[in-house]
């Protein structure tokens, strides 16, 4: 029943929304937030449908103007370079990039965009961390894999958040590598997007453990703070913030 | 005693003639006359292009010595010359005793006299090189030395240097002493940074010779030339002793970029000397310590990630940005508190905070749903006219008219016409932007001419354009090439600077593009070029000083970042006069050309640094050169390390009036030194022969004619 409200609650003012909305939905994608996804060689989309929840959500709880499409990309593909956000899932081995692939992936990183990789299967240790840590090592030598403090500007680039969560807590937090002043790769093995999937009916698939609908929210949560992060970088961090933020929290 | 001096040619040219002249002793009597008249004037010619001269040549009994007395400006003006002639009327008898004196006032050259008087005018520049060897010249190198009266404040082209280690005369020079009577207040120069932040406190230090102003309060103030009725600092300053040199230290804050002169003075103080050295001027390259950027954006994207983490990145820049992160359709989901969202403070923002901002961007921003008032557009437009403010109006879906900036004071200042209907249309297509200007600064994407091009051509499609049209008076730098809409323009207004991209994808010039250095490039260029960066080029001239005079050479070095051959540039000096010529530039090293030129006249002269293909000056810049004269005035101290050095190399000596007896100074000269006087008489060099050898030629003729001989 929760549930079945949550859902009233961002889907018809979403549907609403789009049928009032002044801005002229076109083709073009101009300067719109359009949600890419990695296709490779193996396990890569294991919640085709999540990505149309999570639009949604963005349109009606944030200023984002999302493409209301997916895009799916190669690491090879042109259309990647037009996808300034990258999602990256998995739950079994991830491949071997090759030389070329490695280039055009760091590139990618380098060039401004940013990718939010998740561990799907929520297992420590499983054959996806492994592999991709291994694949990650190739590509960037000299840079690893960082927790992010909790004061990280993806922890309040929209709602505050004060630990991270998943449909599983393998980890207390998440990982990333930053480049040039900004964190290029987020790395997350909690399964976020596990706690967006839904079966056919409109339920959730899985239960989000230990603490239930609370936890899915703030894994929700944290997933809009992560796409915010991509098309707000540090803003949240800015010094004309601080005081606001800080006297909200002590609240 | 007088000799005969003249070429062996005149002796082998004298025989030449008398053989001629013997050959024609058996010829006709008429014969004879008509060639005598032709050897005559053979040998007319032949004098007066061989010019024979006698030398009176005067050998003195005893050793001679010169003696130079300083009588120009700033000898006279502080009473030196008086003392100096007082002094040496003193030790003359006992020094003529050993020596005969040869006297010489000198100025800008020596000239003999038969005494020195006290009360000889002043002269307007002080030539020491040039007297010392005009004396020299006159008197041979048997001089047994030269006594020198100066202050030492040389102002001729030359630097003494190798003039007086070539004398080969000891000169002995006597530092005279300040007569008590004087009063005067010199500012001596300026000691301060090259360059200063723009609001930011800068203090400078002010040399200042106070003579015979003891407890006499001294006002001294800092000025902008331009205003020299504006005093920036100011303060007053008193002598303890009668003669004393004084460090002030004054501060003052620079309002505004760019390179400024300034002036040191000091008021006239009564019975002042001169007041011609009661100033000296200071140049200042006021820059922003950073630039500071309002960054304001109506929705969040890529293009606001991209270009923030560009403006975030620069150095050079201080950004405060707000990026609506949620709009009144929004639907929060949460408590209030569990967003972190902080409020948009827009009264505080355009009424108190905008003045301190140099740049405003407006990136797909409506104002509508943010409680604007009319007070807000004009403060913005007030800050572009009148505070030299930039504004950047850019992007996408709420932008420009849709955003409702059509119907607000910025229209005006706006470099495009946008809908009068409340909305723009827009073209979604991908395009290459047009480039219709690549010299503009905000277009260098390179500073080679022709790698720019490549550069812009090689740059990743953008997307979408809105339909706008440029303003007849902006740069429409580049276009979308459907319908030729204007995509990139800028424009000057009043004191500010204003720009318009119809774009809001510009984000993929950094994705899409092998590395993001083109990305990066443009919009520092565009940072630079809204704050009025002059310097926006990267280009910088520095010259060697900071005031010159007429008849001075200037010296430049060229920074040029994009360390392009001397070819690719051509630097111009604009005369005062008018007249443009182009000097050589020369390479240099690390990036560094030099170039330079002599100041001829006084007043204004433009320097403009261009590219080799573009009338475009990538730096401009001024530099003025005062009368001589002025520096005659301007230094009433002695200069006591010239008169060292001018002592030192010749092998003579620095002995001090109060103490210098004629006897001492007996002892500086050589013993037995001779001196030669040479006078030079050219028996041949009036125009008037030349005269008298046409007659003969005429004469000649006629002669020649009327005897049939022709």
């Amino acid at each position: 029943m929760r549930n079945l409200r949550l859902r009233l609650l961002v889907i018809l003012p979403a549907l609403l929304y789009t049928m009032i909305s002044p801005v002229v939905i076109t083709a073009a994608q101009l300067n719109k937030f359009v949600f890419t996804q990695l296709r490779y060689d193996g396990q890569w989309d294991p919640y085709p449908e999540t990505w149309g929840d999570i639009i949604e959500f963005l349109a009606t709880a944030t200023s984002i103007s999302p493409q209301r499409e997916r895009r799916v990309a190669s690491i090879d593909d042109k259309e990647l370079f037009s996808s300034p956000f990258l999602v990256i899932l998995g739950s079994e081995s991830f491949p071997k990039f090759n030389k070329n692939q490695r280039e055009l992936f760091r590139r990618y990183l380098s060039n401004g965009g940013i990718v939010l990789v998740e561990d799907s299967s929520a297992m420590r240790g499983g054959a996806f961390d492994s592999s991709f840590r291994s694949e990650l090592a190739a590509v960037f030598p000299e840079l690893k894999l960082k927790k992010l403090p909790i004061d990280h500007p993806l922890m309040r680039s929209y709602y505050f958040l004060r630990k991270v969560s998943g449909r599983r807590l393998v980890n207390n937090f998440v990982e990333g590598i930053d480049i040039s002043g900004r964190t290029a790769l987020i790395y997350s093995q909690n399964d976020l997007f596990g706690a967006w999937a839904r079966d056919r009916m409109g339920n959730y698939l899985w239960e989000c453990a230990p603490s239930g609908q609370p936890q899915r929210f703030e894994a929700q949560k944290l997933t809009m703070n992560i796409i915010m992060y991509s098309v707000t970088g540090t803003y949240k961090s800015d010094a004309i913030h601080r005081p606001f933020l800080e006297q909200k929290m002590n609240r | 005693m007088q000799e005969f001096s003249s070429s062996p040619l005149i002796l082998i040219s004298a025989v030449f003639l008398a053989v001629l002249a013997g050959s024609f002793a058996a010829a006709r009597i008429r014969l004879v006359l008509s060639r005598i008249i032709r050897v005559g004037m053979a040998v007319l010619l032949l004098l007066v292009v061989l010019r024979p001269s006698v030398s009176d040549r005067n050998a003195s009994a005893n050793p001679v010595i010169a003696v130079m007395m300083d009588n120009s400006n700033s000898m006279v003006l502080t009473k030196k010359l008086r003392e100096a002639v007082k002094y040496f009327r003193q030790i003359e008898n006992d020094l003529k005793k050993n020596f005969e004196l040869k006297y010489y006032f000198f100025s800008s050259d020596a000239s003999p006299v038969k005494s020195f008087s006290p009360d000889s005018s002043g002269g307007r520049s002080t030539d020491i090189s040039r007297s010392l060897w005009t004396v020299r010249r006159e008197n041979g190198a048997g001089l047994a030395g030269i006594l020198l009266f100066t202050d030492g404040n040389h102002n001729g082209q030359q630097p003494p240097g190798r003039w007086v280690s070539d004398l080969n005369v000891p000169v002995t020079v006597v530092s005279l002493s300040q007569p008590s009577s004087v009063r005067d207040v010199e500012v001596i120069g300026v000691n301060s940074a090259d360059f200063a932040f723009k609001n930011t406190p800068l203090t400078v230090s002010v040399a200042v010779r106070l003579t015979g102003c003891a407890s006499v309060p001294v006002k001294l103030s800092v000025r902008s030339k331009n205003d020299k009725s504006r005093i920036i600092a100011a303060k007053t300053i008193t002598a303890d002793k009668q003669s004393e040199l004084v460090s002030v230290d004054m501060q003052f804050t620079p309002e505004a970029g760019g390179r400024f002169t300034y002036l040191a003075m000091a008021e006239p103080v009564e019975g002042e000397a001169t007041s011609a050295n009661n100033s000296a001027e200071f140049v200042l390259d006021v820059i922003r310590d950073k630039t500071r950027a309002l960054y304001i954006c109506g929705r969040p994207g890529p293009e606001y990630a991209f270009l923030r983490n560009v403006l975030k990145n620069d150095a050079n820049v201080e950004l405060v940005s707000f990026v609506i992160l949620r709009r009144p359709e929004n639907i929060a989901l949460v408590p209030e508190h569990d967003l972190a969202l902080i409020p948009f403070p827009v009264h505080e923002l355009f009424t108190k905070e905008l003045f301190n901002f140099d740049i405003l961007i407006l990136d797909n921003f409506s104002y509508r749903g943010f409680g604007f008032r009319d007070e807000y557009f004009s403060n913005i437009a007030k800050w572009v006219r009148e505070r030299g403010g930039g504004l950047l109006i850019k992007g996408g879906e709420d932008a420009f008219a849709n955003g409702g900036w059509n119907s607000t004071a910025l229209a005006d200042i706006i470099p495009v016409e946008m809908s009068d209907s409340g909305a723009d249309s827009m073209i979604y297509e991908s395009y290459k932007p047009m480039v219709a200007d690549y010299s503009h600064p905000v277009m260098l994407l390179d500073d080679n001419p022709k790698k720019n091009r490549q550069l812009w051509e090689n740059l990743p499609a953008l997307e979408g354009c809105r339909v706008l049209k440029a303003k007849s008076q902006a740069s429409a730098l580049a276009f979308c090439p459907w319908r030729e809409l204007p995509l990139i323009t800028a424009w000057q207004y009043k004191k500010g600077r204003v720009a318009a991209i119809a774009s809001d994808t510009t984000w993929r010039w950094a994705l899409q593009a092998p590395t993001p250095r083109e990305y990066n490039k443009f919009w520092t260029n565009v940072i630079r070029y809204l704050s009025s960066d002059e310097n926006v080029s990267g280009y910088k001239v520095l010259l060697d000083k900071s005031r010159y005079f007429a008849g001075q050479e200037f010296n430049a070095k060229i920074y040029s970042p994009g360390q392009s051959r001397p070819a690719e540039l051509r630097l111009s000096l604009t005369e005062p006069s008018g007249p443009q010529r182009f000097l050589e530039i020369k390479t240099g090293t690390n990036m560094l050309f030099t170039a330079g030129a002599k100041l001829d006249k006084a007043g204004l002269y433009k320097i403009s640094l261009y590219s080799a293909n573009s009338s475009k000056p990538l730096w401009s810049g001024v530099l003025q050169a005062g009368e001589a004269s002025i520096l005659e005035d301007s230094n009433l101290g002695n200069n006591e390390t010239m008169l060292k050095y001018i002592a030192e190399v010749s092998g003579g000596a620095l002995l001090n009036q109060k103490n210098a007896s004629a006897g001492m100074l007996s002892d500086k000269f050589r013993k037995g030194g001779r001196s030669e006087t040479r006078k030079k008489k050219e028996l041949f060099k009036s125009p008037l022969w030349m005269f008298v050898i046409t007659a003969f030629f005429v004469f000649d003729l006629l002669f020649r004619r009327k005897k049939g001989l022709l």
